[in-house]
């Protein structure tokens, strides 16, 4: 059921919160055998706090615009009371004390927060293989992966388990599980959602996106996590803009990026790219090849960059503070902390914080770290470019549909290969919407991208809505289904 | 281009404070490389330094007013190590 | 050479650097004014105190630094258990980076002449966390850390090279203090509210860095130890290495760490939770208009409005507790020579005797005034009013008994009587030889408890011999 129809039914007193919550409880305890979307569910907690919002209906009270719906947050999100584990062993034992800003938003518009969701550790990978507690696996194909890093989140989605999550993106974090799985997944222009309460990775990029089944419900998520009235004030980065409204698809100039479906891209994933711009010119848009042939700098920019910002935001876990405790017996503490990060993070985060360092370092950092700003720099300044021309830029989400489990983990550049057409939007900092688009030969989801402006994220929803109204997206099917 | 040697990668480990075992050692010595040569395409680039207020919001002096708030919570409940109300850490020395 | 590193605490913001908790922890239990940020916890974000800026920006305009036009933090990163984050939110001023302020001078006054320090660069960061010693600093198995001071607002302030010896080092420091209490942006009576680490080199020798100098009083003995270690290294036909040495306060030394440290690299890049900042013309100008009377505009008025003489005046200025005392006395009608002479030849010295604080005699300050304007007026001698001054400091508390002179002669007389007719020998000496009178004196000045002039005894004396040996 839609998050839109659970929130109007119940604030409506049609609809019992508690009887919702029961039915999404049981899909969990079903599904989760399968596909382990969660790393923690709060399932008295959950059920506790729909009575509450049944009791505020009888009431009289409005709680909100999304009362009684339940959400599933990645475990790299503050909720207070709540395991904050990132899927790290460093952060085992952590319970956070506080409340992302978009979880306090999630409460205040009713939502129930079901349970964490899991991701690659510390948001770093593309298949959800990174996870210190075992991968997810995808509803549609339980041998392949969920895609990543909030993996959980979009398998959680897609598998029917919630409605709506939360995910982070950095370069692909949420639209590649939202196309590997056959959802929605919607990156917002960098800074217009609060980052109070995103474990840090990559903070000059990265950003809290959302997972949901329709284009009207991500509007809706959208609405209530975003700044709607003014920045956030615990985040200084953060700023707002006023709701903009869409004149419609009509006459919208679309670029399709000619680099996201050359060599690399698997042949169904062009087609369904195609086919995107296909439906896109039936709701009236004019949709042209165009290239930005620096995008090729996108990918390996894109890595040099977050290592580095992963070397600096996570030199915080040295278990003195909180999580695994740091040793009180080695020689001093410099062994102490080696020793507690050297077993409590694992390889793939340990390459990118050495790898990071090593980029940062005396005699490294004009030659690398400068260079990849410069190279966002420049990346930016040329998507923005033909972003005067085009309203909107489409592509394949990912060049490939979900690999096997197991298949890019020994290969650490194979799996990074798979953020390729995700990575320069994150670079960018503009608003992007994977949207769920047919199915491939194996089954498998294939997800397009559509992209447009800083600020305009209103645009991007709301022309999905428009082409789902008209029945143009071709979604996989409604949701995964088990048995 | 630098060719990442063992010497490196034990350097690149202490600088992170990251404690690896032998055969971690020589896995990261064939990974950096690659990984490297991976990044050379960005090293190699001929591009502008760029400014330190390079940033992807273009927004300047955001303050906050030199109130105090307390934080309610006790949040000495999280530390892994204590000893009364101060976190015990290993010795400095 | 002698270059200097000072951090100092703007005590006058109420919340942190980049959180709004209490910036005064000092009388605060453990961890208790934390949060989210300052604890570095997952997912926090700094929010930079906007008052911060102007209070550094004032330093700055004190020391005639130049602000810059655009100003970013920059991670400074290094692993210690009192880094929340392990790196420290700071400013850099190299590879593009601009700190709130470069350049400046202090000049200090060298007896006849004045020397101009120049000043590198101001800039914002924020302190660490405290770490204490469950025993002594090298037996402890562990440390213990309190997070309370973590976050709180630090300027830093570098000097170039240009200090002479280790007593320029500390004139330095008080004056540099001084500025930042008439700034009124720190109050550096407060514990570890000022720390200082310097940079050393003898005749062009390699550079010693010197840290941890945590009281501005020991700047001076800190230095002259190094100086003195180096000087003998030398002398045996050593060399210096280029290292950093810690100041053991307890043993008063300085220590170098046990073993070769691998040396940390500081890894700064920009800080990207914060926005630049943009420090318009306009801003800076009404910051200055505003800035109140600095030491050096002070002295100069002191000489003009009080007619001290410049050296009076710079030591007056040299700590504005002592400036405010000094105005004040005079504010309740004393004389200002007087003043100035009485607080610096004696008060001062009382104070450093009694251990005791400028701070604790405000409160008798009426006292002060009281007893010094009886002896401009000649009401009371010079002995007493020092010996009143050191009860009033000893005791801390009002003085009870007002010292009411004895003038009157004729009760000087009848006690001089009295003396003579319980010392018939002495005065029988006394006659013979004036230096014998001393002894009578004394017991005139004990029966009367000091409160009659010597002279008038001495005369009354005189006069008596005088009259006895008429035949």
């Amino acid at each position: 059921m839609e998050a839109f129809s659970i929130a109007d039914k119940v604030r409506r007193g049609e609809l019992s919160a508690q009887e919702v919550m029961g039915k999404y409880i049981d899909l969990i305890s079903r599904w989760e055998p399968k596909i382990h979307a969660f790393l923690y569910v709060d399932e008295k907690g959950a059920l506790e706090r729909a009575r509450q919002i049944d009791d505020l209906v009888k009431k009289g009270i409005d709680p909100g615009r999304l009362a009684g719906v339940p959400i599933a947050v990645k475990d790299n999100i503050a909720v207070k009371g709540m395991p904050l584990t990132c899927a790290s062993k460093i952060l085992s034992g952590y319970v956070s004390p506080y409340d992302a800003t978009v979880v306090s938003k999630l409460r205040q518009a009713g939502s129930i927060i079901v349970g964490k969701t899991n991701l690659d550790e510390f948001a770093m990978g593309s298949s959800t293989e990174y996870s210190a507690f075992g991968p997810t696996r995808n509803p549609w194909d339980l041998e392949r992966v969920p895609g990543g890093s909030s993996g959980g989140s979009g398998a959680a989605v897609a598998s029917g388990e919630v409605p709506i999550a939360l995910g982070s993106d950095t370069g692909g974090s949420v639209r590649c599980p939202a196309s590997f799985t056959g959802v929605y997944g919607f990156k917002p222009t960098y800074g217009l959602v609060s980052r109070y309460g995103l474990v840090a990775f990559s903070n000059s990029i990265e950003v809290i996106g959302g997972f949901s089944t329709t284009a009207k419900d991500m509007e809706l998520l959208f609405s209530v996590i975003r700044n709607s009235d003014a920045p956030d004030p615990m985040d200084q980065t953060s700023v707002f803009s006023g709701p903009t409204s869409f004149p419609g698809l009509r006459g919208m100039r679309v670029g399709l990026l000619k680099e996201t479906v050359g060599e690399g891209a698997e042949p169904e994933v062009v087609k369904a790219t195609y086919a995107f711009a296909e439906a896109l010119r039936e709701a009236g848009a004019l949709v042209d090849e165009v290239s930005i042939p620096d995008l090729s700098l996108a990918l390996p920019a894109y890595y040099l960059l977050t290592s580095a910002e992963a070397s600096s935001n996570l030199a915080r876990y040295d278990g003195i503070r909180y999580g695994m405790p740091c040793p009180l017996d080695a020689k001093d503490w410099n062994e102490a902390y080696s020793k507690v990060r050297g077993e409590g993070f694992g390889p793939e985060v340990k390459r990118r914080i050495m790898m990071g360092s090593f980029a940062l370092s005396s005699g490294y950092y004009d030659a690398y770290y400068l260079k990849a700003v410069a190279a966002r720099s420049k990346i930016r300044q040329e998507m923005l470019k033909v972003l005067n021309d085009f309203q909107f830029l489409i592509g394949p989400t990912n060049p490939t549909t979900a690999p096997k489990l197991g298949e890019r983990i020994t290969d650490p550049l194979s799996m990074y290969l798979l953020d390729l057409d995700t990575v320069p939007v994150n670079l960018a900092g503009i608003p992007a919407l994977s949207i769920p688009f047919g199915k491939s030969s194996s089954g498998m989801p294939i997800g397009v991208q559509l992209m447009s402006s800083p600020l305009r994220d209103d645009w991007v929803i709301k022309a999905a809505e428009e082409l789902e109204a008209m029945g143009r997206v071709e979604m996989a099917s409604k949701v995964a289904t088990v048995e | 281009m630098p060719k990442v040697t063992e010497d490196v990668v034990k350097r690149v480990a202490f600088l992170s404070r990251i404690s690896l075992k032998d055969d971690e050692v020589s896995t990261f010595v064939s990974q950096f490389n690659s990984i490297l040569d991976y990044f050379s395409i960005i090293a190699s680039q001929d591009l502008p330094s760029p400014s330190p207020t390079d940033r992807l919001v273009d927004i300047r002096n955001v303050f906050r007013d030199d109130v105090v708030y307390v934080h309610d919570d006790d949040l000495s409940v999280i530390f892994p190590n204590k000893e009364g109300r101060y976190i015990k850490a290993p010795k400095i020395v | 050479m002698i270059g200097l590193e000072v951090h100092a605490q703007l005590t006058s913001l109420k919340s942190k650097l980049f959180c709004s908790c209490s910036a005064d922890y000092r009388r605060l239990p453990p961890n208790t004014s934390v949060c989210p940020v300052c604890l570095g916890l997952p997912g926090s974000l700094p929010r930079l105190n906007g008052r911060a800026l102007e209070e550094v920006l004032k330093i700055a305009l004190a020391l005639h630094s130049d602000p810059a036009h655009e100003t970013v933090f920059y991670r400074k990163h290094y692993f210690y258990p009192d880094m929340a984050k392990n790196f420290q939110i700071s400013q850099y001023d190299r590879g593009g980076g601009v700190t709130v302020a470069k350049g400046g001078w202090l000049d200090l006054t060298l007896g006849q002449f004045v020397k101009r320090v120049k000043i590198r660069r101001v800039q914002l960061e924020e302190d660490v966390a405290k770490i204490v010693y469950p025993s002594s600093l090298l037996s402890s198995e562990y440390v213990m850390v309190d997070y309370n001071r973590a976050g709180v607002a630090l300027c830093e302030m570098v000097t170039e090279p240009d200090l002479s010896s280790p007593r320029e080092a500390r004139l330095f420091i008080e004056k540099y203090a001084s500025i930042l209490d008439h700034l009124g942006v720190t109050d550096t009576s407060l514990e570890g509210s000022l720390r200082v680490d310097a940079n050393i080199s003898i005749d062009g020798g390699e550079r010693v860095e010197l840290k941890n100098i945590n009281s501005p009083k020991d700047v001076e003995k800190a230095l002259n130890y190094e100086v003195q270690r180096q000087i003998m290294i030398v002398e045996r036909g050593g060399k210096i290495e280029m290292q950093t040495r810690h100041w053991d306060e307890l043993n008063r030394v300085t220590v170098a760490p046990r073993f070769k440290e691998e040396e940390e690299d500081y890894r700064y890049f920009p800080e990207s939770d914060l926005p630049p900042i943009r420090i318009e013309q306009d801003f800076v100008e009404s910051l200055r208009a505003a800035l109140p009377e600095l030491p050096d505009e002070r002295a100069e008025r002191f000489v003009r409005q009080y007619g001290l003489t410049p050296y009076q005046a710079s030591v007056l200025v040299s700590q504005k507790r002592l400036a405010d005392f000094f105005e004040d006395t005079v504010r309740r009608g004393l004389n200002a020579a007087d003043s100035a002479d009485w607080l610096m030849n004696e008060v001062l010295g009382d104070l450093a005797d009694a251990k005791k604080e400028l701070t604790d005699l405000f409160p008798l300050i009426d006292d002060v005034v009281r007893v010094v304007g009886l002896y401009e007026k000649q009401q009371i001698t010079g002995k007493i009013a020092k010996r009143q001054l050191k009860q009033l400091i000893i005791s801390g508390r009002p003085l009870e008994e007002v010292p009411t002179p004895v003038r009157d002669e004729s009760v000087i007389t009848s006690i001089v009587s009295e003396v003579i007719a319980e010392n018939p020998r002495a005065y029988e000496k006394a006659k013979r030889d004036p230096k014998a009178m001393n002894y009578l004196v004394g017991q005139v000045m004990k029966k009367t408890r000091a409160r009659a002039d010597a002279k008038v005894i001495i005369d009354i004396l005189k006069k008596k011999i005088a009259e006895d040996e008429r035949p």
